[in-house]
């Protein structure tokens, strides 16, 4: 495994006040959970009308406007910027694919995010996964928690062999609400479905960063007739001639699949390769969390 | 039947799991790593016919077989002849942890000394004593039987007490002495071999010298006053050759003789007595008694010296033959009080027997008559290892293990070729 470059803060400079923006929390409160007077002191900005519900507190219609529109009407309110970050990285075997470019990436990514959360006054943490969370540092806030988020990404390592991407193993423990970036190649043979709903119940928002490696589905010589997979050890009996044909339209359908079910839950999704820059992945990342690109 | 001579090596038989283990990593390691089988399996096989375990490779079989034979032929297999093996096997390895003693204790009783002496008040009365010992925790009344061939001597029953030694005395007439004295008690004991003791007498008879040459008048007179000597009239009846001179005496019985000597010249240097005779070694001689000693012409042993002179000398053969070469018949030693002590000396030296007051006795060892038993080893306490015996098979299955290894390397050396 070559040396892993670190990030370039300088680089990060320019992406602060653009993460400002992509990286608040949205989480919607429902103005029946909590009386008015708390909202106000918790500084929760007001977002938007919705009609009167079964359940609503009627402290919250909003009279003037229910008299105008002819209905009853309450109001919703946002949360200010404070919320919590939750930095997932893949620790797995798979991730250690060709030469570990898939595991410095993310790395390198992680610690971006890790320092916008720190610029824009977030709290995060970092949980490094496999088949178990292997290493965890806390939510926290600040420089001193940012070098030690930074530390732990300096000493932690990719698995050479085994492993399993058990992203539930992510949520334990988290507190409702909060937000995950989950740096992963998403490697499964289900599709990560089952998971992603799971994510989708805790009530939080979600952000994948899938890394793939340009040789995922090229063979190192012609004439290998057996594959192992890294981290089951099961062995495949294949075809050399249409092997990697088949790789790479296998795994063309998985991304497929993953984009169309983040899309469907709401998760913020980006694919990108081994051989990209970070800045170039944190950046795509954020543009599409806002949905136009911001800068070049 | 087939046995091992070292069955505790038969447990690196597992062994043989190993080896397949290490087969199926080597296998591993030829295949390549990718992050996921799922994406290189083909949509259009079943996938229970393409996600499979690698297949085995045969020749784990071979490497395996190879490793079982060398761990048998290490434990050592023996083909046991029927009969011998069972019986040997199972008296060696027998968990024998005591032996127990039957039978008691037989006390015994022994004659351990039968004696013969002259009596030390009554000059012309002999005496003779036995002494009875026992072993054991009995007491004994034994009759005791001491005689000759010709008479019995003493027939008595003795006392013995438990644990007390008992001695008996008894007069000996002086016409038995010289003649074989027999000593016996009739005790139904242990060890009846203890109970007889037999003494030969004839060293108690007194010496009879034979004279020969021309001695002169100091000599006879120091043997007629000597009372355990006396001057033989005959040859025949003589015990003892003494010779004055240079004469020839007959060389059947000890010979004593005083050469003549050459010159008249005094012993320079301080005597010294090389003899354990107490008669002699404590003989204070002066070397200014002594006249003309005669030059050595043999190599015997030294009995006197005067520096390197050599005064009186004795042979190391049988008959014993004592040679004096200085002057015994002249004055001034006839005239000191050590000449007869001299000659008292020189005839037993001679002799090689006490003649003044000779005692005669026979003694069984009192260790002899101990039948305790000694006391036995813990069996407990002694580790045996039993041996089998039996056809050592171990080179038969190494030439297996040879064979197969054989196989093996043809099999690889055609594999590697086979795949450049």
């Amino acid at each position: 495994m070559g040396e892993r470059p670190g990030i370039d803060i300088g680089q990060l400079a320019g992406l602060e006040r653009f993460a400002q923006k992509a990286l608040r929390a949205r989480v919607q409160s429902e103005s029946s959970r909590a009386a008015p007077g708390r909202l106000r002191r918790n500084g929760m900005d007001y977002a938007e009308h919705r009609p009167y519900g079964h359940g609503d507190d009627v402290r919250r219609i909003d009279w003037r406007t229910s008299q105008r529109l002819g209905q009853p009407y309450v109001r919703q309110f946002d949360a200010e910027a404070n919320a919590d970050w939750m930095i997932c990285l893949d620790r797995s075997a798979s991730m250690s694919i060709d030469e570990s470019s898939k595991w410095q990436l993310a790395v390198q990514v992680a610690e971006a995010f890790a320092y916008l959360c720190l610029c824009t006054g977030q709290r995060f943490g970092l949980r490094v996964f496999s088949d178990n969370v292997d290493s965890a540092c806390p939510l926290g806030r600040g420089h001193a928690h940012y070098a030690t988020v930074a530390n732990l990404l300096m000493q932690c390592s990719v698995q050479n062999e085994g492993g399993a991407s058990n992203i539930h193993k992510c949520t334990t423990g988290l507190r409702h609400g909060t937000a995950l970036i989950i740096i992963s190649d998403f490697l499964s043979e289900a599709g990560m479905t089952g998971e992603l709903d799971y994510l989708t119940t805790t009530g939080s928002s979600a952000h994948l960063v899938q890394i793939l490696s340009p040789r995922e589905t090229q063979l190192p010589q012609a004439d290998v007739s057996t594959v192992r997979d890294i981290e089951t050890g099961l062995t495949v009996n294949i075809e050399p001639n249409t092997a990697e044909t088949t790789a790479k339209r296998t795994l063309q359908r998985l991304q497929q699949d993953l984009a169309d079910t983040c899309t469907r839950q709401g998760i913020n999704f980006t694919s990108c390769r081994s051989d990209e820059a970070w800045r170039t992945v944190v950046l795509r990342h954020l543009e599409s969390v806002l949905g136009e690109p911001q800068l070049h | 039947m087939l046995e091992w001579a070292y069955p505790v090596a038969l447990i690196a038989l597992s062994l043989v799991g190993l080896v397949w283990w290490l087969h199926r990593r080597a296998l591993q390691r030829d295949s390549t790593a990718v992050s996921a089988a799922f994406l290189w399996q083909s949509t259009e096989h079943n996938l229970n016919a393409t996600v499979q375990h690698a297949p085995s490779d045969r020749i784990w079989w071979l490497r395996a077989a190879l490793l079982a034979f060398v761990v048998l032929a290490l434990a050592k297999p023996l083909w046991l002849n029927h009969g011998d093996a069972p019986i040997d096997v199972w008296s060696e390895t027998a968990p024998l942890a005591r032996v127990i003693q039957i039978g008691k204790l037989s006390d015994d009783v022994a004659l351990t000394t039968l004696a013969v002496r002259r009596s030390p008040i009554a000059e012309s009365r002999w005496e003779g004593l036995v002494t009875i010992t026992p072993n054991g925790t009995k007491a004994w009344r034994l009759p005791l039987r001491v005689g000759t061939p010709e008479l019995i001597i003493a027939d008595t029953s003795i006392d013995v007490p438990a644990g007390a030694e008992v001695v008996y005395r008894f007069g000996v007439p002086a016409s038995e002495i010289g003649k074989t004295f027999t000593a016996q008690i009739d005790a139904k004991d242990g060890l009846a071999e203890n109970n007889q003791l037999q003494l030969q007498t004839n060293t108690l008879t007194q010496v009879a010298v034979h004279l020969v040459g021309a001695c002169s008048p100091y000599v006879r007179a120091a043997l007629k006053s000597h009372p355990g000597v006396s001057i033989s009239l005959t040859e025949a009846a003589a015990t003892l050759n003494l010779v004055c001179g240079e004469a020839a005496a007959p060389l059947n019985r000890p010979t004593l003789t005083f050469h003549r000597v050459g010159s008249s010249t005094v012993p320079a240097d301080p005597l010294r007595w090389h003899t354990a005779n107490p008669s002699l070694s404590s003989l204070a001689l002066g070397s200014q008694w002594l006249r003309a000693v005669a030059p050595q012409t043999h190599a015997d042993n030294s009995v006197l010296t005067s520096g390197a002179a050599t005064l009186i000398s004795t042979n190391t053969t049988s008959p014993r033959r004592v040679d004096v070469w200085f002057d015994m018949q002249s004055k001034p030693l006839t005239l000191t009080p050590q000449y007869p002590l001299l000659i008292s000396g020189l005839i037993e030296l001679t002799m090689e027997r006490d003649s003044l007051d000779p005692i005669a006795s026979a003694t069984h060892s009192r260790e002899e008559a101990n039948i305790q038993p000694t006391p036995l080893a813990n069996p407990a306490h002694e580790s045996h290892k039993p041996t089998l015996r039996g056809d050592d098979l171990s080179h038969w299955f190494i030439a297996i293990a040879l064979a197969l290894l054989f196989v093996d390397l043809m099999w690889t050396l055609r594999r590697n070729r086979q795949h450049g």
